[in-house]
């Protein structure tokens, strides 16, 4: 098995070595991107949420399918 | 270079949000009604129809809309086409809401019900083939199993009364390896072997998966397993080597693991991880990119794999934001935190409730909501069962005092996963797309809008869609299924039971027993130009 052959079109899951300007940038960049993330997220969910998820999943009750 | 045809057919759940006093038969009534009146078209032998773009909505057991893409040549067009159905869904429900008042259609891109039906819907896949299909299941299983980490839904295992995080919400509901059935007692590997094409074609129809918000997800769902069929069909044997001790119970603790690292146990005594059984299919698909039964798109699926399986390997925390199961993980446990519940205690509390909702159901209180208060208040029925669970809850490093926030808890993260893909516009989903924080496009899913009114350009889906355009404005009686269009009265057939037809023969008269007279004879098309 060929477990870890990389391509050279892979995208780079970091900036460069540690202790690397560009690496420091990268990680404070991918942070700051989570951050938003879940910054979009928890406002997401409290605009979805009805206030009564109880209530809410009675209504929304499903048959079964295939 | 082989052309390989698939597509994906999905149940979409449904509800009225203001008007409970409309049954969900009603609303699903309306909703076929007003596609009829509103979308180019041919009826098909039932209340559905087939669309001008070559695909198929109607409305499938348990009254779940449900949309076909037409045949697809590439995973591309599976993403495109299944997107642009969901365009055609929300669009209808937008003209419903317009045309009965007080109404708000909601529609659910989930495959579980978290309303206390315990069941599930689907979203199949068809891939078409010319392998023998008892010798596919070896094959195909162990893909099928390990899959998951990429193309999983993400969601709660909606038959526990804990909750309990998954990779796949479809996977507790499968009961066995291999059936026929898919509406109850289903399988991972389905045995039908529908053709819905001419002697000579197989379809592997596949139950197993979720519908999906991510484009990636989607996209290496149908590429991958497009490649393992066609490996399949050219005899390579790609499941040799990795056939699984119990594919079953391998695919629930695969579905388990956030952490992909699990193991399970193959027939030759060894133990691999999802992530090394998947590297095993794409290895053997590098080594055949070649093989004359490979479509061109092979070497960017291969591509595409490898790096998401080296992503999933070595930096998972990077697909926070591209699948659909890791988009959940991570916005669900950000919200059990906000809301003081450790995520990674959440399992310990599954035999906990799973103690007391039995207590509460046989009690004299079952009519009552199960609540914190209702649980832990001195004359409570359930006090006994408290008391034989506290020494427990305390080896669990669990306390009374959080019961409350993780039933509440419970409840909303089921919300949220049912809202998730909502096709509104206003689902988890859509928002955090509007917000511009998901990283889930697949380069190349494009043209959508396009894709609503126009077929794939490969295959019978392009003839059967541009006859659809040219004779739902014609009047006339036409009545559509997959292999072909029927001129009821006129007699005569457009035979597509060729999955790979290029061209619109109208055949020799139907006769009156209904049976099709032999072929040979053909008509040009009255209707072109």
């Amino acid at each position: 098995m060929t477990l870890r052959e990389r391509t050279e079109e892979e995208r780079p899951l970091d900036g460069g070595a540690p202790g690397d300007d560009s690496a420091d940038a990268s990680l404070r960049q991918a942070r700051l991107a989570g951050q938003s993330f879940l910054a979009a997220g928890a406002d997401a969910i409290q605009r979805a949420l009805s206030g009564d998820s109880e209530k809410f999943l009675a209504s929304t009750r499903q048959q079964g399918g295939q | 270079m082989a052309e390989r045809l698939m597509g994906i057919e999905t149940e979409y759940a449904i509800s009225a949000r203001y008007s409970s006093r409309i049954s969900r038969e009603v609303l699903v009534t309306n909703l076929i009604e007003i596609a009829r009146a509103t979308l180019v078209h041919l009826p098909d032998a039932g209340s559905g129809m087939f669309l001008g773009n070559g695909s198929r909505f109607y409305v499938d057991y348990g009254n779940h809309p449900e949309l076909s893409t037409p045949e697809c040549a590439n995973p591309w067009d599976v993403v495109r086409y299944t997107l642009a159905g969901e365009s055609i869904l929300a669009a209808v429900a937008r003209e419903m809401e317009l045309r009965v008042p007080d109404t708000t259609v909601m529609l659910f891109k989930s495959n579980v019900d978290y309303g206390g039906s315990m069941v599930t819907w689907g979203c199949h896949e068809s891939y078409l083939h010319r392998a023998e299909p008892c010798f596919l299941s070896d094959d195909v299983i162990p893909h099928l199993v390990t899959r998951v980490i990429y193309t999983g839904a993400g969601g709660f295992n909606s038959l526990s009364h804990g909750l309990e995080f998954t990779l796949s919400p479809r996977v507790p509901h499968l009961a066995t390896v291999e059936s026929n059935n898919s509406t109850s007692d289903r399988g991972i590997f389905h045995t039908k072997d529908e053709s819905l094409s001419k002697p000579g074609f197989h379809r592997l129809h596949i139950i197993c998966g979720e519908s999906l918000s991510s484009e990636t997800s989607m996209w290496l769902k149908a590429g991958t397993t497009a490649l393992v069929v066609a490996m399949a069909e050219a005899g390579l044997k790609p499941g040799d080597g990795v056939e699984l001790l119990a594919p079953l119970q391998a695919m629930q603790t695969i579905a388990n693991d956030q952490s992909c690292t699990a193991s399970v146990e193959l027939v030759d005594g060894r133990c691999l991880s999802a992530i090394e059984i998947q590297y095993h299919y794409l290895t053997l698909a590098e080594e055949n990119l070649g093989h004359a039964l490979m479509p061109p798109w092979a070497e960017q699926v291969c591509h595409e794999w490898r790096a998401m399986l080296n992503r999933v390997l070595d930096a998972p925390e990077s697909l926070a934001t591209t699948l659909d199961w890791t988009i959940k993980q991570a916005l669900y446990s950000s919200h059990a935190r906000a809301r003081g519940v450790d995520w990674d205690m959440l399992p310990r509390w599954t035999p906990v409730l799973s103690t007391l909702r039995y207590a509460h159901d046989i009690s004299a209180s079952y009519q009552e909501r199960l609540t914190a208060d209702l649980i832990l208040n001195r004359r409570s029925p359930l006090r006994d069962t408290v008391r034989s669970l506290t020494p427990g809850l305390d080896q669990s490093g669990l306390t009374w005092d959080s019961l409350d926030s993780v039933l509440t808890l419970r409840k909303e993260l089921f919300e949220i996963d049912t809202r998730f893909g909502e096709l509104s516009g206003q689902g988890l989903f859509a928002e955090m797309e509007k917000a511009g924080v998901l990283t889930h496009h697949f380069p190349g899913v494009d043209a959508i809008e396009y894709a609503t009114t126009h077929p794939p350009v490969v295959g019978r889906a392009r003839v059967r869609g541009e006859a659809i355009q040219r004779l739902a404005a014609q009047g006339g009686a036409y009545r559509c299924d997959w292999q072909g269009v029927t001129d009821l009265r006129d007699h005569r057939l457009l035979d597509l039971s060729d999955p790979y037809e290029t061209v619109a023969l109208w055949v020799k008269p139907i006769q009156a027993s209904g049976d099709l007279a032999p072929l040979g004879a053909t008509y040009a098309d009255p209707f072109l130009p």
